[in-house]
């Protein structure tokens, strides 16, 4: 599979096959993260936070590809370990140098990565009820007309007002 | 609605770009004004990004999960690959080697043609067309048989001598060779053949236990009626010499018992053949160990 082909499978909402695809890159990663401290299951979870932020990337249009997509995640890869060896204090940052300059849109994506990984804590207490609905709205995509369709509401009121309250809910846990 | 879920529904339309351009630029005056406005806008943009994290997550881990499944279906294709191309390549391998006698016959007509040599005259002990038509598979699977038959035994293949005198200056056989020794391929072994008077082969070998060995030789002649003696010298020492038999063609080979001879132990031991008379074709020699 082509590059370009990858970018379209998220593009057209077949993330999974692309992520699939993905992971052959993962060894590399894992390599470079064993030698400056990490650990085996560092690595996949810095992986799978690259592929991630691929595809939200993907997502928020105009992605344009400047290398080749197995060092555009390497870089991605590296500048995570880089964040968090800094962030944990750990002097094995210095080692890392800037050899992976990133535009500023990924760099915000990078920095925001900690603020959304609080959120997600946030989100898993609002009752599964709540996720799930918000999930066909944020992650899925849906048109409220669908979503009243599946989930079998009254009327698109309904859903709205339900969405309504369960953001409400998150927002009351979340601090900023 | 309760006037926190409107506020709520006004920053979702903003956010999902519902609102008018004159709304937009209304909502950012006042977003500038009202930080906690601004606030509100961050939470609930973070909301929507959690939502897309945590299933973007889900989607990643059973990616991996079926990228490992398939990495594991690969490796397990190919090992189960390879064991079957090893099983073929096995059975390729053994039937050939069945089918190997069948074509013996064909080389020894090709091989057994008389030669003549100028020098050396009257006597030829290279076999007679007629010999060749009594090879037969019989007496090459019973030749090949007794090849096998070396657990307690060091056999010197003839054709593996270390020196040599021969008197025709180059391998009048039909083996390629480096040297004048006539060697001849016989399929599934090489003798020695075409031997003259004065004619001469030295092996080396190693003896590992101290004992008293039996030697014996594989030897064939196609003619009858005339003297056929070999003289044994072992590490410069004359042993004795041995009389051998007719074996009815030069592609027969017997084996006899030549007596025993007490070694020592140690390596690179010598043995001289000398043939006395010629009219001998030499397969190997055998050097049987003692037995307790």
């Amino acid at each position: 599979m082509t590059d370009s082909q990858i970018i379209h499978l998220i593009e057209t909402r077949k993330e999974s096959r692309a992520m699939q695809n993905l992971y052959r890159y993962q060894s590399v990663v894992k390599k470079m993260i064993l030698s400056k401290g990490g650990t085996s299951d560092d690595a996949l979870d810095i992986f799978q936070e690259a592929l991630i932020i691929l595809c939200k990337k993907v997502w928020k249009g105009d992605f344009l590809l400047t290398s080749k997509l197995d060092t555009y995640i390497y870089g991605i890869c590296y500048n995570l370990w880089r964040d968090h060896l800094k962030t944990s204090k750990d002097n094995l940052y210095k080692e890392m140098t800037d050899e992976y300059p990133m535009d500023d849109e990924l760099e915000m994506l990078l920095e925001k990565e900690e603020k959304i990984i609080a959120i997600e804590y946030v989100l898993e207490q609002i009752g599964t009820a709540c996720k799930q609905l918000l999930k066909l709205f944020y992650f899925d995509k849906k048109k409220v007309k669908e979503i009243v369709k599946e989930l079998g509401y009254s009327s698109e009121n309904t859903v709205k007002v339900q969405k309504y309250k369960c953001i409400e809910r998150a927002k009351k846990m979340i601090t900023i | 609605m309760r006037k926190e879920l409107e506020d709520i529904a006004k920053v979702e339309r903003y956010l999902n770009g519902e609102l008018s351009e004159e709304e937009i630029n209304e909502f950012r005056e006042e977003m500038r004004l009202n930080s906690a406005l601004e606030k509100e806008v961050e939470k609930q943009r973070l909301i929507q990004e959690g939502i897309q994290s945590i299933y973007l997550k889900q989607a990643a881990v059973s990616a991996y999960r079926k990228f490992k499944i398939i990495r594991l279906a690969k490796i397990i294709g190919i090992s189960l690959l390879s064991i079957i191309i090893t099983i073929t390549i096995f059975l390729l391998i053994n039937s050939h080697q069945i089918e190997e006698p069948e074509s013996e016959p064909v080389d020894h007509n090709q091989i057994r043609q008389p030669i003549e040599i100028d020098t050396i005259s009257e006597k030829n002990p290279v076999p007679s067309k007629s010999n060749i038509t009594e090879l037969n598979e019989d007496s090459l699977a019973s030749k090949r048989l007794k090849f096998t038959e070396s657990i307690d035994e060091i056999i010197i293949e003839a054709e593996n001598y270390t020196d040599y005198k021969d008197l025709s200056p180059e391998n009048v056989g039909n083996v390629i060779s480096n040297d004048a020794v006539d060697l001849y391929n016989f399929g599934s072994y090489i003798v020695v053949g075409h031997t003259f008077p004065n004619e001469w082969l030295e092996y080396t070998f190693d003896i590992p236990v101290d004992g008293e060995y039996e030697i014996l030789i594989s030897v064939g002649s196609g003619q009858n009626n005339v003297e056929r003696a070999i003289d044994f010298t072992f590490n410069n020492n004359y042993w004795k010499t041995v009389n051998t038999p007719f074996t009815s063609s030069w592609l027969d080979y017997e084996t006899i018992s030549c007596g025993s001879y007490q070694f020592e132990k140690g390596n690179q031991q010598k043995l001289k053949i000398d043939f006395k008379t010629g009219w001998i074709n030499l397969d190997k020699i055998i050097l049987r160990y003692p037995q307790e």
